[in-house]
């Protein structure tokens, strides 16, 4: 995976651009549902156009941090990772439904605030949609490598306090420093008034 | 006729979730706890119900048209509620606490 | 027939109790959760009819529009609420 994107600096926008256009031609296909040479010309020209007005966006030259990502993505990891968030997304689901429908809602809301030593954005979006989605915690701010994130109950969180969701997500993104560097838990109004400044 | 009834059983719980979901917007105190309830039993709803319906007639082309629209909102919901969470957070919406006092 | 219309019932059940957050919600933030939550409900309600009516292929174009519409609409007022620090009351 690594080479083709480190070799050299002038072909450094391939994996990026190719992977684009893999993806839209999967979704011309699927969209136009005819396959007869007029309706894929069409598509063709699309995909041209798109391509060429996207290339600021991603896998210019002067901008190759997108193919460093790609290049470290561990791929394998990468197709297993969405099966286990989809059993987390199922465990989380139970405990929110179960946090709804008992009648004296037993919620205690908590936030945490922690640093991620992740460098890369897509691997920081990765982690903050996987949060939103599992149990009971959702991503309120990334901001540089901070996250403050709102649990719905202590309890839910705990694989997010002791690290193994960040390690996962590291792990798909070939991120070396994913250590969580802290882990703090704000419970009342005060400390959020002292902690942001309001 | 497995798949048939695979199909019903999915549409059922999928259904149950968004229901669940609808109750839980409802239900709880405060912003920060009702965006849990927007977006875990939502999602997971349509992704069920969005299943069902594609094996309902059948494996075919739309098919893997409703799994185009289930990878699309898995990914965006969580992504709007975010944003929705950071513009509440950068204007002071305080997040209501057991222990603590109201939310204002 | 029978089955998809009781599931059409109650997902239709469902997309209408957010409205209760959107008319109540005491701030902006808690009408844009119920907005979202009612959005997403739609999508499936807009397929649900496409099965009854045996237009499947037609509704779940709608559908995908509506999908990125809503998706997009959420992003774009909370980019404003959080440009012009929209105001809890």
């Amino acid at each position: 995976m690594a080479s083709p994107s480190t070799t050299s600096s002038a072909r450094s926008g391939t994996p990026a651009t190719l992977l684009l256009i893999v993806f839209l031609a999967v979704l011309w296909i699927v969209f136009s549902g005819k396959l007869d040479p007029i309706h894929l010309g069409y598509g063709v020209l699309s995909i041209a156009l798109v391509v060429i007005m996207s290339r600021s966006l991603i896998g210019s030259r002067s901008d190759p941090l997108l193919n460093e990502v790609l290049a470290r993505i561990h791929w394998g990891r990468a197709l297993v990772y969405p099966f286990w968030l989809f059993g987390q997304i199922a465990l989380a689901n139970l405990a929110v439904a179960r946090l709804v429908l008992l009648p004296s809602m037993p919620i205690d809301p908590v936030l945490l605030r922690f640093k991620t030593g992740m460098k890369s954005p897509l691997a920081k979006v990765t982690l903050g949609n996987s949060i939103t989605l599992t149990p009971g915690t959702v991503t309120l701010r990334i901001k540089d490598d901070e996250f403050l994130v709102h649990a719905i109950h202590e309890d839910l969180a705990a694989g997010l306090i002791d690290g193994s969701m960040q390690r996962k997500v590291a792990g798909v993104f070939g991120e070396t420093e994913h250590e969580t560097i802290e882990c703090e838990l704000i419970r009342d109004a005060e400390t959020v008034r002292r902690e942001e400044g309001w | 006729m497995i798949l048939a009834i695979i199909s019903k059983v999915l549409l059922a719980a999928g259904c149950g979730f968004l229901i669940v979901g609808s109750l839980g917007v409802n239900r709880f105190p405060d912003f920060y706890s009702r965006t849990h309830a927007a977006t875990k039993p939502d999602t997971m709803g349509l992704i069920l119900s969005m299943l069902g319906l594609a094996l309902y007639d059948g494996i075919n082309l739309n098919s893997a048209k409703l799994l185009l629209i289930v990878i699309f909102v898995a990914i965006g919901n969580p992504a709007a509620t975010h944003a929705l969470g950071w513009a509440a957070l950068s204007s002071r919406l305080m997040p209501w606490f057991r222990k603590g006092r109201e939310p204002r | 027939m029978s089955f998809l219309a009781v599931i059409t019932a109650l997902v239709a059940v469902a997309l209408g109790l957010p409205f209760y957050r959107v008319v109540k919600g005491p701030t902006v933030f808690d009408r844009l959760v119920g907005v979202g939550v009612a959005g997403t409900k739609t999508v499936l309600l807009i397929c649900l009819v496409g099965f009854m009516y045996g237009r499947v292929d037609m509704f779940i174009d709608i559908a995908i529009a509506y999908a990125m519409l809503n998706f997009l609409g959420a992003i774009v007022v909370a980019k404003y609420l959080k440009q012009t620090g929209g105001e809890p009351q």
